[in-house]
């Protein structure tokens, strides 16, 4: 049963998989990690499980699709505390939902190898659309680029931090989300 | 031989050049708890949820100063009924320490002196460290102060008589449980 309910949640993601010029995500070098605010003082983390399917071609970007899903259950601060604490309903409520997961609905080349993606970001049931610049630089060797960037989201708008955690003066509501994709398979200009 | 001289004077300067640093309160370990006799038989043991201040602390001048304030409305015994009627007696309002003298000695605070200001009424604190430390916090990534200080205190001197309502006599005990990140340039306001 579970199964079928996560059919309709994968069909894009192995549509993107078998696509004409499908990439993928080199592990070694690739990264999304966040940075908030605890009483002011930048406090980073990062997700060490997490799957990306992309599919790219520089000569239709307007055809492109990312989808992304992220295992809530590895977060990362350097601090098991902290880590869980994070897993509780309170924050993530990992328990209930194990995976965030950003799917593309529109990119947009500006030029340059920036491009804007807009999409999907579902983190707690909470289902919020999200502007994402990304850069594509290409290399080191042929085939291959790094496609990195960055975006704000407010964590209150995914009920992260609820109750005693919903103060922004202890937990501010921004948090920048930074990502690094090392790709390979990228079809050549 | 005179570059010498200069070079060692300018070493046995440097230390001395340390400036003081500003530690705002980590509200996630940072607790005021409270042992306040029952009835002359047992002990409530209980807290105050919320704590929030700044110490300022020069560890190689041995000085500093601060102010914490203790939300009194966040009361929490472990019991709700009685945390609301201790609420009730004692008000909405800030309990402030302001610590006008920190005894200091090899870069640990030992002391922390100042009045506690609570309804109008002032009664002096001094807090005793059973431990202080510094490390670098694994989250913060930056220096984090800490320690464990205690006081013992007649509740009266602060006009608080919980006796006849509620059985809470005297002395009453006082662990403040501190943590304190090292504030840098840059650092938001947040509070």
């Amino acid at each position: 049963m579970k199964a079928l309910l996560l059919l309709p949640l994968l069909t894009p993601l192995l549509l993107a998989g078998t696509a004409a010029h499908a990439q993928t995500v080199q592990a070694a070098g690739s990264e999304i990690r966040f940075v908030t605010r605890q009483m002011g003082v930048p406090v980073e983390g990062r997700f060490t499980r997490w799957q990306a399917q992309l599919a790219f071609d520089a000569r239709q970007p307007q055809a492109a699709t990312v989808a992304f899903g992220i295992d809530t259950r590895s977060i990362a601060f350097g601090a098991a505390e902290t880590e869980a604490e994070a897993a509780t309903p309170a924050w993530f409520h990992s328990a209930q939902f194990p995976q965030a997961q950003f799917r593309s609905t529109a990119v947009k080349a500006l030029g340059n190898g920036r491009y804007e993606v807009v999409g999907t970001l579902t983190i707690k049931g909470q289902a919020r659309e999200v502007l994402v610049p990304v850069t594509l630089t290409p290399g080191p060797a042929a085939g291959q680029g790094t496609a990195s960037g960055s975006f704000t989201l407010k964590r209150l708008d995914f009920r992260l931090g609820e109750g005693e955690w919903a103060d922004v003066s202890a937990v501010a509501n921004e948090v920048q989300v930074r990502f690094r994709l090392q790709l390979s398979g990228l079809a050549a200009p | 031989m005179r570059t010498l001289a200069a070079l060692l004077l300018a070493l046995a300067a440097g230390p001395a050049a340390a400036e003081p640093v500003s530690y705002r309160l980590d509200p996630s370990h940072s607790f005021v708890h409270f042992e306040w006799p029952h009835a002359g038989l047992s002990t409530l043991h209980g807290r105050f949820d919320k704590t929030a201040g700044r110490v300022t602390l020069d560890r190689e001048a041995g000085t500093g100063g601060g102010r914490i304030e203790v939300r009194l409305d966040s009361v929490n015994t472990g019991r709700p009924a009685l945390d609301a009627a201790l609420r009730q007696a004692l008000g909405a309002g800030l309990a402030v320490f302001d610590i006008d003298t920190l005894r200091v000695d090899g870069g640990r605070v030992l002391a922390a002196q100042g009045p506690l200001r609570w309804a109008g009424r002032q009664h002096t604190l001094d807090l005793q460290a059973q431990r202080f430390n510094c490390y670098t916090s694994p989250l913060f990534r930056r220096q984090v102060c800490g320690g464990e200080f205690s006081t013992t205190l007649d509740p009266a001197a602060l006009g608080l008589d919980l006796r006849a309502a509620f059985g809470l006599g005297a002395p009453l005990v006082l662990r403040v449980q501190v943590e304190g990140v090292r504030m840098e340039a840059g650092d938001e306001d947040g509070s």
